[in-house]
C-alpha cells in the first residue's frame, strides 16, 4: 500500500473535470456537440487558453472523447441493436444508459453491463431508427440484445472446468443439477438475427437487406466457444427444450417434463435423441463441471 | 486481466513464440482515490502468467470518485503530484517484481496551477520512482504542436539509459488545428525524424509501432516497420 495522500485541490479537480465529462454530449443540433457554455467557472479558470482554442475548447477535446471511446465500445459490443436502429439512435439510447450508468469498472468492456436490463426497461413497442419514418418493434430490439448479450457473455467468459461426464453414469445420476458453461448460450429468434450478427461482425459490417417479417416459431440457436472456434448451431425445438430443461431441474425430472411436453409421433424416437444430445452436450462442454450438485 | 478465457488463450499461443510485454490504461496512478490493489492484484497475476520482461501504463488518471473515464487525463505538473506518482509507481514496480515504465501523454490543455514543464514534471517522477520511461515520440510531438513548447528540448531532458520501449503511431488533426492521438494513421514525417533525433541520442532501444484503428494490411504495417530502421540509419 501507499501511504501519501494526494493533495486536497486534486479530488476537486477531479470531481469538477468528470462532471464535465459525464455530461451527455448535445444532440438537437444534428451532431454531437459539447455545450462549452456549461462548463463550471471553477474549472475554466484551472486551464489555460492556447494559441488556437480557448479553454473551454480544450477542455472539450477531453469531453468528446470520453463519449465517443464509450459510444463506439457499446456499438462495438451491441452491433445488432446499433445496425437496427441506425447509429444516430443507438448513440441515443447508450447515451441515456450511461448517463445513469456511469463506467465503475477500469475494464471498458464492461461499461455496457446492464444495457439489456436498460433497454428492456425503456423501450416503447415502436423504436425511432436513423432512416425517416421508419421504426423497429420493441420485440426486435428485445431479441437482438439479448444476442448480442449472448455473444458478450461468451466472448467475456473465464476458463472454468466441464462437467466430468462419468458423473453422468454415477448412482445419484438422476439427482443432478446440471449447469451451463459460460462459454455457451441458447437464444431464441423470430427474424434471421444471428446471421445478420455474423454478417455485420465478419463481414459487410452493414445491413444489407431489411428483416423479413416475423417468423411465427422461434429458431433456438446454440452460441459458443470452442477453444478458440466460435460455434452458431441451429437447434431442433426438443434439443432446445432439454438443454433448457436440465438446466432448470434435476436430470431425471428434466427428461420427464421433455418426454410429457412432446408428440407422440416424437415420443418413440426420443430416448435415442436425448441420448445423443446429452452425450453431445458432454462433448463440447456445453456443461460446467463442479455444478450445483456435481459434489 | 477480466479473466476471459479467449483473450489468455490467444495471449497463450502468442507467448509459444515471441515474448510480450504489458502496456494498460487503467492504473490511475493519479487519481485522488488510492490505487486499486484489486486492478494491482490481477495485473501482476496477468504479468507473471505471460512472464512480462516488463509492464508499463501512463502517467495520468483515468477515473475519480468511483467512475472510471476511459482516458488518460493530464494533472497540473506540480512538485506535490512528483511526489505521490513516484511513491505509486515504485509501489507498482515493487508489486510486480518487474521493471515498471510510465508513458508520456498527448494532451490537449495545459493548467494555470502547472509550476514545472511536461518533461520535467515526467523526468522527477521516473527519477524519483526508480521506474522507467515508456517514450512515446508521437505523444511528444502532439503535445509540442498542441501546447508550442520545442520537441528537442523534451527529448533532450530524457534519460536514455531508463528508456524501456519507445512508441510511435498516427494522429489526427482536427479542423481548429488541435492534434489528437488517434493511433489510425501512419507515423507522420515529423514524427520519423523527432524518432531519428531520439536515436541518435538514446539509441539502441526497442520500438513498438501502435495501431488501434484504420489498421492497414500487414504488408502496410511492415513497410512502416521498416521506415524504423531507415530512421535508425
Amino acid at each position: 500500500m501507499t501511504g501519501r495522500a494526494p493533495p486536497s485541490w486534486l479530488g476537486e479537480f477531479q470531481a469538477a473535470f468528470g462532471d464535465v465529462l459525464q455530461a451527455p454530449l448535445e444532440r438537437a443540433s444534428g451532431t454531437l456537440r459539447a455545450r462549452t457554455e456549461a462548463y463550471p467557472e471553477a474549472l475554466r479558470v484551472e486551464v489555460l487558453p492556447g494559441s488556437r482554442l480557448a479553454a473551454a475548447d480544450r477542455i472539450a477535446v477531453y469531453h468528446r472523447q470520453y463519449w465517443f471511446r464509450l459510444l463506439t465500445a457499446l456499438q462495438t459490443d451491441y452491433p445488432l441493436v446499433a445496425n437496427l436502429l441506425g447509429y444516430w439512435e443507438f448513440n441515443g439510447w447508450a447515451a441515456r444508459f450511461l448517463s445513469s450508468h456511469p463506467p465503475r469498472c477500469a475494464d471498458i468492456q464492461r461499461a455496457g453491463d446492464g444495457f439489456p436490463a436498460f433497454l428492456e426497461l425503456a423501450l416503447p413497442a415502436q423504436v425511432a431508427t436513423g432512416s425517416e419514418g421508419v421504426r423497429v418493434p420493441r420485440d426486435v430490439l428485445l431479441e437482438a440484445v439479448a444476442i448480442d448479450a449472448a455473444w458478450r457473455a461468451i466472448l467475456l467468459a473465464p476458463e472454468v472446468p466441464v462437467l466430468d461426464p462419468m458423473m453422468l453414469d454415477g448412482p445419484t445420476a438422476a439427482e443432478i443439477r446440471l449447469e451451463p458453461h459460460p462459454a455457451f448460450a441458447i437464444v431464441s429468434e423470430h427474424w434471421p438475427l444471428c446471421a445478420l450478427r455474423a454478417e455485420l461482425v465478419h463481414g459487410a459490417g452493414v445491413r444489407s437487406a431489411p428483416l423479413p417479417p416475423r417468423r411465427p416459431e422461434a429458431t433456438s440457436r446454440l452460441l459458443g466457444r470452442l477453444g478458440t472456434q466460435l460455434l452458431t448451431r441451429e437447434l431442433e425445438p426438443l434439443h432446445a427444450a432439454l438443454l433448457r430443461l436440465l438446466a432448470e431441474l434435476p436430470l431425471a425430472d428434466g427428461l420427464a417434463e421433455l418426454e410429457a411436453s412432446c408428440q407422440e409421433a416424437e415420443r418413440a424416437e426420443l430416448p435415442a435423441k436425448v441420448q445423443g444430445w446429452l452425450s453431445e452436450s458432454v462433448r463440447i462442454g456445453y456443461w460446467r463441471g463442479g455444478g450445483r450438485d456435481e459434489g | 486481466m477480466n479473466g476471459a478465457a479467449l483473450p489468455l488463450l490467444h495471449l497463450e499461443r502468442i507467448r509459444q513464440r515471441y515474448p510480450i510485454v504489458l502496456h494498460g490504461v487503467g492504473l490511475n496512478l493519479l487519481g485522488e482515490a488510492p490505487l486499486d490493489e484489486a486492478y494491482l492484484d490481477r495485473l501482476v497475476r496477468l504479468a507473471d502468467a505471460v512472464d512480462a520482461p516488463f509492464v508499463t501504463d501512463h502517467l495520468c488518471w483515468t477515473g475519480a470518485h468511483g467512475v472510471s473515464h476511459h482516458d488518460l487525463l493530464p494533472t497540473p505538473y506540480v512538485p506535490e503530484l512528483v511526489e505521490l506518482a513516484a511513491e505509486r509507481a515504485r509501489h507498482v514496480q515493487d508489486r510486480l517484481g518487474r521493471p515498471f515504465g510510465l508513458e508520456n501523454l498527448s494532451t490537449y490543455l495545459e493548467f494555470r496551477r502547472s509550476t514545472l514543464t511536461e518533461w520535467e514534471f515526467y523526468t522527477s517522477v521516473v527519477a524519483s520512482s526508480g521506474c522507467w520511461f515508456m517514450l512515446d515520440v508521437n505523444n511528444i510531438y502532439v503535445s509540442s504542436v498542441n501546447h508550442g513548447f520545442d520537441p528537442l528540448a523534451y527529448l533532450r531532458a530524457i534519460d536514455f539509459d531508463r528508456v524501456l520501449q519507445v512508441h510511435l503511431a498516427g494522429h489526427t488533426r482536427e479542423p481548429n488545428g488541435t492534434i489528437v492521438d488517434t493511433h489510425d494513421q501512419p507515423v507522420c514525417a515529423e514524427v520519423w525524424r523527432l524518432y531519428a533525433d531520439a536515436w541518435k541520442m538514446g539509441g539502441p532501444f526497442p520500438t513498438l509501432l501502435e495501431w488501434d484503428g484504420n489498421i492497414p494490411p500487414l504488408p502496410e504495417v511492415i513497410a512502416e516497420v521498416e521506415l524504423a530502421l531507415e530512421a535508425r540509419a
